[in-house]
């Protein structure tokens, strides 16, 4: 559990750096730090799967998931202010509510 | 929504603007099938959406557009005096307001959108007023007055500041608007280049100006003043520009036909191409001032009048014995002229004899202007028409960058850097000309813009039809000066004299500061920048600075632009200004010396005249 609040502040910092270098059209280095985002997330995702069954955080696990999708949607459209929205905000905030669920439900 | 406030704030603050775009509607815009929108984001602010070409370019973020905006131009640091910051695309203003806020009181802005579209929807949807308002932010809107575009630059971003440009683009906007933003950057490509032409231009040219000018000064007494010619000249008539180029030779004889119909203003360096073929211009107009004779004619006492900077080369005025018209001279000259009430201003040259000589025709109003020999490009290897016909079929001399450009038939010709600067200057100048025909008679060269490509002998048939005897006219002209007014230029000169012992005195005193501040310094600094201050005010107002200025200039480039620099550190930047503005008295110290004889030389000279 203390890991995975760990892997989710981290996360969020990330990410405020990737939303900011696609802001200032930095995209090369928003892609490269991207790549590890995701791959962050996407453990995260999984850790909280595991956790879940304990849970109730299936609504949230499902917005990240759906997050995760738009996106992936955006980045194949080369939209990259869209998706540093979705990265700074949705996907920020599934991370929130997930980790405060989980603290609440403890 | 907002239009009337915005409209009303544009006809307040630039007014010129204002008339431009009332003259257009929406369906005037640009010809694309752009759709121009606004939607609602979640912070409840409007961001602007451009459906082109079965694409959606969103220009805001859906989201939060003002911290989109705000991450965005914390990339933009402004630390240098005198930054001005260039970007394209207003978008909706919120992408400007952030670069606008972070502008000192020595900053400036340009901000070129490339969408009239654009423009009008915001003007209807957005509250713009503290951009319409700011006199630090110019605008610049395609379709509207994007001619400004290049003249903003040049008088914004000089060599002193060149580096401290700030460039920059709304997101989004480069994708939008590819062929107008590649316009943009090479619009400033090329005012860097002219920059650096100048910043190398006073490093050389400096002290040969100022040297020149106080040799010249005695032709003064007989010259005649451009405007004094001005209102004898006709001009219902064309006037044909004549240049060196090496297509000059495909079509010079039909200039024959053109003389007695046309007023004739050849640059030097076409003079001998033309005296070859019997051929008098009415005018030679000459400006380099290190040109040698043999590049204007070869022929000593040459007698056609002759248009010239009063600075121009020595070589040439001493073996001229014809008139002299004055058209451009240092403002230590122009003060002569208003001293003692004559009508006088400047007509500015630009870089080269042909700029000048176009400027001349501009200036007098001629409704016609024809160009001849015009080239900016080389004829094969050839450069100038009077290499060709010498048989030396090289280069000129001149070390050049070759650059590749479009010609008059749409293939692509070779051209070398200063030609280059030359003929993005016309372009830039015939843009704003709506009224002036401009043929290129030229007959080959690169692609003027602007101008109408027409071969000499139709231009000939059509517009050189009505008799002129030019001769009679200029052979009329008095000199500007009458003999009871030359003991006023006398008196002015040693006033200077006088003038140039308290700017050596007073940058004595500036240096003594500076070192002073140097070697202790917990002296008011404030103190002593309110001093320098007072001390560069005293010497820029006496008139004779205006031509020590030059070598100053010549000498002391990296000087000046240094004192526009700031680091982050504070020091080091104190360290540096201090420095350079020593070396800048230094100079203008030596400059005064250097001056001295020459100014008495030339204060005898008029002393004989009196």
């Amino acid at each position: 559990m203390e890991h995975l609040e760990e892997m989710v502040i981290k996360t969020k910092k990330d990410i405020e750096g990737v939303a900011e270098a696609f802001y200032q059209q930095r995209d090369q280095e928003g892609f490269e730090n991207l790549v590890e985002v995701i791959d962050v997330v996407s453990k995260i995702v999984t850790s909280i799967e595991k956790i879940n069954a304990g849970y109730e955080i299936s609504k949230e696990s499902l917005d990240l998931e759906t997050s995760l999708k738009e996106a992936t949607e955006a980045m194949v459209n080369k939209d990259t202010v869209l998706l540093a929205d979705i990265l700074k905000y949705d996907i920020t905030d599934s991370l929130d509510n997930i980790l405060n669920k989980i603290k609440g439900q403890m | 929504m907002y239009y009337e406030k915005n409209m009303q704030i544009l006809q307040e603050y630039r007014e010129q603007l204002y008339q431009l775009i009332k003259q257009q509607t929406i369906e005037n815009t640009d010809a694309s099938d752009a759709f121009v929108h606004s939607v609602s984001t979640r912070t409840g602010e409007l961001a602007l959406v451009v459906e082109k070409d079965n694409h959606q370019f969103r220009l805001n973020s859906r989201y939060n557009p003002q911290e989109e905006a705000s991450k965005w131009a914390e990339q933009y640091h402004i630390k240098n005096l005198n930054t001005v910051v260039v970007m394209f695309g207003l978008g909706n203003g919120i992408f400007a307001r952030e670069m606008m806020n972070k502008l000192n009181d020595d900053n400036l802005m340009i901000v070129y959108e490339p969408s009239l579209k654009i423009f009008l929807h915001v003007l209807e949807k957005y509250d713009v007023e503290d951009i319409l308002k700011n006199k630090r932010v110019g605008i610049v809107i395609k379709g509207i007055n994007e001619f400004e575009f290049p003249y903003l630059l040049s008088i914004t971003l000089t060599w002193m500041n060149l580096f401290s440009k700030v460039e920059c683009v709304h997101p989004g906007y480069e994708k939008l608007f590819e062929t107008s933003f590649l316009d943009f950057k090479n619009t400033i490509k090329d005012n860097t280049f002219n920059n650096f032409l100048t910043k190398n231009t006073y490093g050389f040219k400096g002290k040969s100006t100022a040297e020149n000018a106080f040799h010249n000064l005695l032709y003064l007494a007989d010259s005649v003043s451009i405007w004094d010619l001005d209102k004898d000249l006709p001009k219902d008539i064309p006037a044909i520009v004549v240049a060196a180029g090496p297509s000059l030779n495909k079509n010079v004889e039909i200039l024959k036909q053109a003389k007695g119909k046309s007023i004739i203003f050849a640059v030097d360096r076409s003079y001998e191409t033309l005296l070859e073929h019997d051929i008098e211009p009415d005018f030679i107009v000459t400006l380099d001032a290190d040109k040698k004779l043999k590049y204007c004619g070869n022929r000593r006492g040459f007698k056609d009048t002759l248009l010239c900077k009063l600075e121009s080369s020595p070589d040439i005025l001493d073996n001229h014995g014809g008139k002299k018209i004055i058209y451009y001279c240092n403002d230590f000259i122009v003060s002569i002229y208003k001293k003692l009430g004559k009508k006088f201003f400047n007509i500015s040259p630009g870089a080269s004899v042909a700029t000048a000589a176009f400027s001349i025709c501009v200036n007098l109003g001629f409704g016609r202007i024809v160009f001849v020999g015009q080239d900016l490009a080389y004829l094969g290897n050839v450069s100038h028409a009077d290499l060709q016909t010498s048989g030396n079929v090289i280069n000129d001399e001149k070390k050049a960058i070759d650059l590749y450009v479009e010609d008059i038939h749409g293939n692509t010709v070779r051209t070398r850097h200063d030609w280059y600067a030359f003929l993005r200057s016309f372009e830039n100048a015939i843009q704003q000309l709506s009224n002036v025909d401009i043929i290129d008679a030229t007959e080959g060269g690169a692609r003027i813009k602007g101008t109408r490509i027409l071969p000499l002998q139709d231009v000939v048939d059509q517009y050189c039809t009505r008799k002129f005897d030019c001769k009679s006219i200029i052979d009329n002209q008095t000199p500007t000066f009458h003999k009871k007014e030359l003991s006023g230029i006398y008196d002015y000169l040693v006033k200077s004299r006088g003038n140039l012992d308290e700017i050596i005195e007073l940058s004595q005193q500036a240096i003594k500061e500076l070192s002073l501040y140097e070697t202790n310094r917990k002296n008011n600094g404030q103190m002593l920048i309110k001093s320098i201050a007072e001390i560069n005010g005293k010497i820029e107002k006496m008139p004779i600075f205006s031509l020590i200025d030059e070598y100053v200039m010549g000498k002391g480039a990296n000087e000046i632009a240094g004192l526009y620099f700031v680091t982050n550190d504070k020091k080091t930047d104190e360290e540096i200004t201090l420095s350079n503005a020593k070396a800048i008295f230094h100079n203008m110290i030596e400059a005064s010396e250097w001056v001295i004889p020459l100014l008495e030389n030339s204060i005898h000279k008029y002393e004989t005249l009196l």
